[in-house]
């Protein structure tokens, strides 16, 4: 027996005597390049620790909150460093602004500490994420020079801020009550699942969970582990393979690929958006589920859209319902009159594609779909004035055709090399004139049946997340009560098979470059 | 109230967790050409991964390939200085202490080692001051001031839309003088890809020399491209002047053609304005016309071009370096060979160069270390042609750059691209011309990974885009410098 168990410990110790602990805390440390991801070994480690505490701790409301709290802080310090202290100044001034809200009538109280907290929020994230873009615009317009400065863009500043703004909106349209204190508040704007990715969750949707025992039903478990593999599936085997293999070379240097290649490179950077953020959207619903959370999903199959209103009800909804109740509505909506309508759809789309990023590219995103949903409306006050029907024919063309509009969109969306001095003074479209002209005028057909022979593996994937994209609604609902009925010991299976085939995808030879184009 | 499955998310985590780990010590499973990738779960923290050392850059592995070749050691290092010293086959001693030859240390020696202590990677020139050497630009270029100095830089698509010769071109000029950009070919897939000058064109059909068919080895020439015109052909180049400053503008713009008499002629149009008309005939096998004056923008409208070849324009400075960029897509420089000596003479009459620079490889290089025999020996025939019909110009075999692939240990170099490394200083040394390592300037195993990390490079591992281009630009201008100070 003794040399049993000299054996295993020996065995161990040559197993395990390989880690280094210096290693050890230098991954527990901050580090720019790699953030704390769902997808990571890291995170699956730091995640069953947790859950174990977050378990014992499940009768103390207090210590579990700070707990949750705690892991959170942690969470984003491994992402963004120090800027932790951002999520403290929105979490400290948005509670007090709430609590001065709910202590007042008066309407100019009010609205000035709406204001107040409108200039903290979207202060804070102009500047760490608009300061140069805008900077460099004044430069350009006003013809002085403008230098950089150096701002570190900290991660998820565009969803926490957003989360803390929809709170005071709330209170403020008295929708919501304040919540009880401090500690709960910072629970509600640090929750760690949708903390640096979304889903933007609503305070009106979040606090009353918050004040309920934790309770994971055997649905929610199920339901849990399901959005947790369909996210990562997305996430860490179609994305991450399709765009390191092929769409990100496309996208990198157009100029070397066929008009073929390039539209499949654009077809494929459209399943490879979704891919990527709805699935770390589902993985965030399904850790939250596994905590006894629930949130509203995120996506809806949006390719599915049969225009482009369609569209976006069904791609990262809560950020278009949120740009729908706060903005669109505070700008009037369409409560006075068509043209006004218009102007705020054109807005609200405008700056909803500046919330992606600090550059032109993608305010033309949001500005053409902007324009889209504008000629959508006026389409169907013409079709509902003659008393047109779609039919289902009709309605399979219009999918088709919102869906290379989309891609034509994203095409703009991915290409950050876009400048006014190129647009208007010098015709240069940067890579996009590229991909649009190879495109068009090099198509190159023949090439399709080589191209998808020598990344067969790549279109075989793209082709698979298409399909598990267009299957009819009723199908996947059915796969899902299926997997939710399976004994639970079926879902850790199901995991471990899935994170072992993305080991291997992951660490996969990557697939040469290769010319079709001579 | 339903009851709290809480407990059993626990042990449902906990559970796939263990799994993971003990599958750590599941053995190697392989079926075919596959083999599963080992579950690690501990990776990042353990201290024996060879990726990490990579990465790391690690200081006992530079210090194992620095003691790898007997060149650092009690020799004096002949390539540092860049002189040309190989007189027939010197003997040195390897680590191990048995004797080979200098050639042979040379071609063996690793990454690194040929890097100087200021960090540049020397030109190793073989020519033993023979013509092909880099001496005979060397003199050119103390003489930039009062003539043009000219070099041809022949490659693929790794330096196509003028990476890397954009800003090779750049800091030659800002030191030597020179304007312009240079040879630019009638027409070109990458046109709008080029940060040196605005190059548009209409009515031309292109034949490569890397097509199958219709490509013409009686009008083969260095360039790689020639083209047939249409009624009212024409070319534009504007120069932009940002970032590359001195392309912006130039002095004089020539319009090259093959030679013969025709009916047709060729107008130039300068910055918008003043046309000048020039017949497309000339006694020489390729003939030009050329305008003179402070050109920003010029245009070349062909009339009448019968069945004339044409070839390409160009921006030139009186005085000062000229960088010529001739890529040519998935070539491996095979039309080189084949270029007859009188097209080769005739253009280099024409264009006369200082330098020519021969940066192939990205296309042969495969996955394993193959025989680059027939490969050797289509450079070795295009060096020789070089030679044998533009006299006195220097010759420089550049070498593959680092392209990488991914394997279950992470990154790593393509063996095929080592192997061909050692193929092209082989050439070199045989042809008796000079050879630079660009694998060992960018930095070795590794580097192109880190160019991709820092955007310098695209992600397929093997193209560099134009901040890529700028750096080792920077390199091998340092390299051209360092020979010329100690000329």
């Amino acid at each position: 027996m003794d040399t049993f168990w000299h054996d295993i410990l020996s065995y161990l110790k040559q197993q395990f005597g390989s880690i280094d602990p210096s290693l050890l805390l230098h991954e527990l440390a901050y580090s720019e390049k790699s953030p704390l991801i769902f997808s990571s070994g890291l995170f699956m480690f730091m995640f069953a620790i947790f859950i174990v505490i977050y378990t014992l701790l499940i009768k103390k409301s207090l210590a579990r909150t700070l707990f949750v709290v705690a892991f959170s802080y942690y969470f984003y310090y491994k992402s963004s460093g120090f800027y932790f202290f951002l999520i403290a100044i929105v979490t400290c001034s948005d509670y007090i602004i709430g609590e001065c809200l709910s202590m007042t009538r008066r309407r100019w109280l009010r609205k000035l500490l709406v204001a107040i907290s409108l200039a903290v929020d979207l202060g804070l994230l102009g500047y760490f994420k608009y300061t140069n873009f805008f900077g460099q615009m004044w430069a350009e317009l006003s013809g002085n020079a403008w230098h950089n400065l150096d701002i570190f863009l900290p991660v998820g500043i565009s969803f926490f801020t957003f989360q803390s703004l929809s709170y005071i909106i709330d209170v403020y349209r008295r929708k919501i009550t304040p919540v009880d204190n401090l500690l709960d508040y910072a629970f509600y704007v640090s929750f760690f699942p949708q903390l640096v990715a979304g889903p933007i969750v609503r305070a009106s949707d979040f606090l009353p969970q918050m004040y309920r025992p934790v309770c994971v039903t055997r649905q929610m478990l199920g339901l849990g582990f399901w959005f947790v593999l369909i996210g990562l599936f997305k996430k860490a085997v179609i994305s991450d393979y399709i765009s390191i293999n092929f769409v990100e070379r496309v996208f990198e240097n157009p100029i070397q690929f066929s008009g073929i290649e390039n539209l499949l490179g654009a077809y494929g950077y459209g399943l490879q958006i979704y891919c990527d953020f709805s699935g770390y959207s589902d993985m965030a619903i399904g850790l939250a589920m596994l905590m006894g959370f629930r949130f509203n999903i995120n996506f809806n199959n949006p390719y599915k859209a049969v225009s482009v209103t369609d569209f976006w009800r069904r791609w990262h909804i809560s950020l278009s319902t949120w740009l729908r109740d706060y903005l669109y509505i505070s700008l009037g909506g369409n409560r006075k009159g068509k043209v006004r309508q218009y102007i705020n759809i054109l807005i609200t789309m405008l700056l909803g594609g500046l919330w992606h990023g600090a550059s032109l590219n993608f305010i033309f995103w949001g500005g053409l779909h902007g324009i889209a949903l504008v000629v959508h409306k006026m389409w169907m006050s013409i079709t509902r004035g003659i008393g047109f029907i779609s039919s289902r024919w009709w309605n399979i063309l219009m999918t088709v055709v919102t869906f290379h509009f989309v891609i034509f969109a994203w095409m703009i969306f991915r290409n950050a090399d876009i400048t006014w001095d190129g647009l208007f003074h010098q015709g240069n479209w940067g890579n996009l004139g590229i991909m649009l002209s190879q495109i068009f005028t090099s198509l190159h057909p023949e090439l399709i049946l080589d191209v998808i022979g020598n990344y067969w593996q790549v279109f075989a994937l793209i082709a698979l997340g298409y399909a598990l994209h267009f299957v009819p609604d009723k199908f996947s609902q059915a796969c899902r009560r299926t997997f939710v009925k399976m004994p639970a010991i079926f879902y850790a299976i199901a995991l471990v098979i899935l994170i072992v085939i993305i080991i291997q995808v992951k660490t996969s030879e990557i697939q040469p470059f290769i010319y079709f184009q001579f | 109230m339903e009851k709290n499955n809480l407990g059993k998310v626990v042990g449902l985590v906990l559970a796939v967790v263990l799994v993971l780990l003990a599958l750590y010590w599941l053995p190697q499973v392989s079926v075919g050409d596959w083999s599963m990738r080992k579950v690690d779960l501990l990776a990042d923290v353990r201290n024996d991964s060879a990726m990490r050392q990579l990465l790391a850059g690690d200081s006992t592995l530079a210090g194992s390939m620095n003691g790898d070749t007997a060149i650092t050691d009690g020799y004096q290092p002949p390539y540092i200085a860049d002189s040309p010293v190989l007189q027939g086959s010197r003997l040195t001693r390897d680590k191990k202490g048995r004797l080979v030859t200098l050639e042979d240390s040379i071609i063996n020696a690793k990454a690194e080692v040929t890097k100087s202590r200021n960090g540049v990677t020397s030109i190793i020139d073989m020519s033993d001051g023979a013509p092909g050497g880099m001496a005979g630009f060397y003199r050119a270029l103390a003489q930039s001031q009062s003539r043009p100095v000219r070099i041809a830089v022949l490659g693929d698509s790794y330096i196509e839309g003028d990476i890397m010769t954009a800003m090779l071109r750049q800091l030659l000029q800002q030191r030597f003088g020179g304007q312009g950009v240079g040879y630019v070919p009638m027409t070109s897939i990458t046109a709008g890809f080029r940060l040196t000058c605005k190059h548009t064109f209409g009515g031309w059909t292109q034949h490569k020399a890397v097509d199958r068919a219709g490509y013409v080895d009686t009008y083969n020439n260095i360039t790689g491209n020639y083209f047939n015109a249409g009624q009212g052909a024409w070319v534009n180049l504007t120069g932009i002047g940002t970032p590359y400053s001195l392309a912006g503008t130039c002095t004089s713009s020539s319009f090259y053609f093959m030679g013969g008499a025709g009916s047709g002629y060729v107008t130039a149009v300068v910055n918008g304005a003043d046309s000048t008309y020039f017949p497309l005939n000339t006694n020489s096998v390729v003939g030009y016309a050329t305008v003179h004056g402070n050109i920003k923008s010029v245009k070349w409208i062909v009339t009448n071009p019968g069945n004339m070849i044409f070839l390409g324009t160009s921006m030139d400075g009186n005085n000062g370096v000229i960088v010529d960029n001739f890529s040519l897509r998935s070539s491996s420089g095979q039309h080189l060979r084949k270029v007859p000596a009188n097209i080769m003479a005739a253009f280099n009459q024409a264009r006369h160069y200082d330098l020519v620079i021969i940066m192939y490889g990205l296309n042969i290089a495969g996955h394993n270390n193959s025989a680059y025999t027939a490969y050797c020996h289509t450079v070795a025939g295009a060096i020789n042609n070089i030679k044998s019909n533009m006299p006195g110009t220097s010759i420089l075999v550049v070498g593959c750059s680092d392209r990488e692939e991914r394997g279950a240990n992470g990154w790593r170099t393509m063996p095929g691209v080592l192997g061909l490394i050692q193929a092209q200083k082989r050439v070199a040394i045989d042809t008796h011309v000079a050879f630079w390592d660009l694998y060992s300037a960018m930095g070795g195993e590794g580097s192109i990974v880190e160019m991709v990390q820092r955007g310098e490079a695209n992600k397929d591992y093997t193209h560099i885009n134009h901040r890529g281009g700028n750096r080792i630009a920077r390199y091998l201008y340092d390299a051209l410098m360092l020979g010329y100070e100690n000329r």
